[in-house]
């Protein structure tokens, strides 16, 4: 099961509840390996005590 | 000694324009309670001048998620975010105690103001959001807490973004990109967008 998106329309002014689609997925795949990476290059370059 | 009396210019602004405030309009909201990764605006109206967006207690603050804002779900780095924050310690300095940037998206982090209701907060201005001319600076976030572990307490993060995309910001994506953890409203808690003229 993929992540759930939430999306309220404006114009119709309806909310939709749903699974991410395979674009949405890949988009969230790389914000999360993105952000992990940048943690992980924080953490190396925190000074250790 | 003389003086001249000039008459009124036609046109231009009156009285009124100058003491009226603006009207906000709300335009949307997501408060549904369920568990959702991605919360999504769309179809905003571009029918105003700008757009102020209110986010509440989004988090669950034992979380601790990483939380983005990204515009038109454009992940091409067109949009680009220079934060602050400031922070005020209990002997009532305030310093600024990080900077960041270079995100295809506005990235929020708990002391953003994305946590519980009451405790947390997060405004953001969106300046000229329906103009279609590129290179231009779009507006600002604010967000705000009080109260924490070395109350009296208080913490703001102020970014500022351009965008270098030449469309008008019609949909806006805010989402958490940390392991497991996803956008849960508290009471009260939601995306609000709002409409000035």
């Amino acid at each position: 099961m993929k992540p759930i998106k939430i999306i309220f329309d404006c114009a119709t002014q309806e909310e939709i509840v749903r699974e991410m689609n395979d674009s949405e997925y890949a988009q969230y795949l790389i914000d999360v390996a993105a952000w992990e990476a940048k943690q992980a290059e924080q953490q190396a370059e925190a000074p250790t005590e | 000694m003389g003086y001249s009396v000039f008459p009124a210019p036609s046109g231009g602004l009156t009285v009124s324009d100058l003491i009226t405030e603006p009207t906000l309009t709300l335009l949307g909201s997501s408060t549904n309670t369920a568990a959702a990764t991605t919360r999504t605006i769309s179809s905003i109206s571009t029918a105003y001048k700008k757009l102020y967006i209110y986010i509440n207690g989004l988090v669950d603050c034992n979380n601790y998620a990483n939380v983005g804002v990204r515009f038109n779900s454009d992940a091409a780095n067109r949009y680009t975010y220079l934060g602050f924050q400031f922070k005020q310690t209990t002997t009532g300095q305030t310093r600024i105690v990080q900077d960041s940037a270079d995100y295809d998206y506005m990235n929020l982090t708990y002391e953003s103001g994305m946590y519980s209701t009451g405790k947390y907060y997060g405004v953001m201005e969106i300046e000229d959001y329906a103009s279609t001319t590129s290179s231009r600076k779009i507006g600002r976030f604010k967000g705000t807490h009080t109260g924490g572990e070395n109350t009296p307490y208080y913490e703001q993060a102020d970014f500022i973004y351009h965008q270098s995309s030449a469309s008008a910001i019609t949909s806006i994506d805010v989402f958490v990109n940390a392991g497991t953890a996803a956008l849960v409203n508290s009471t009260s808690g939601g995306i609000f967008v709002f409409g000035a003229k």
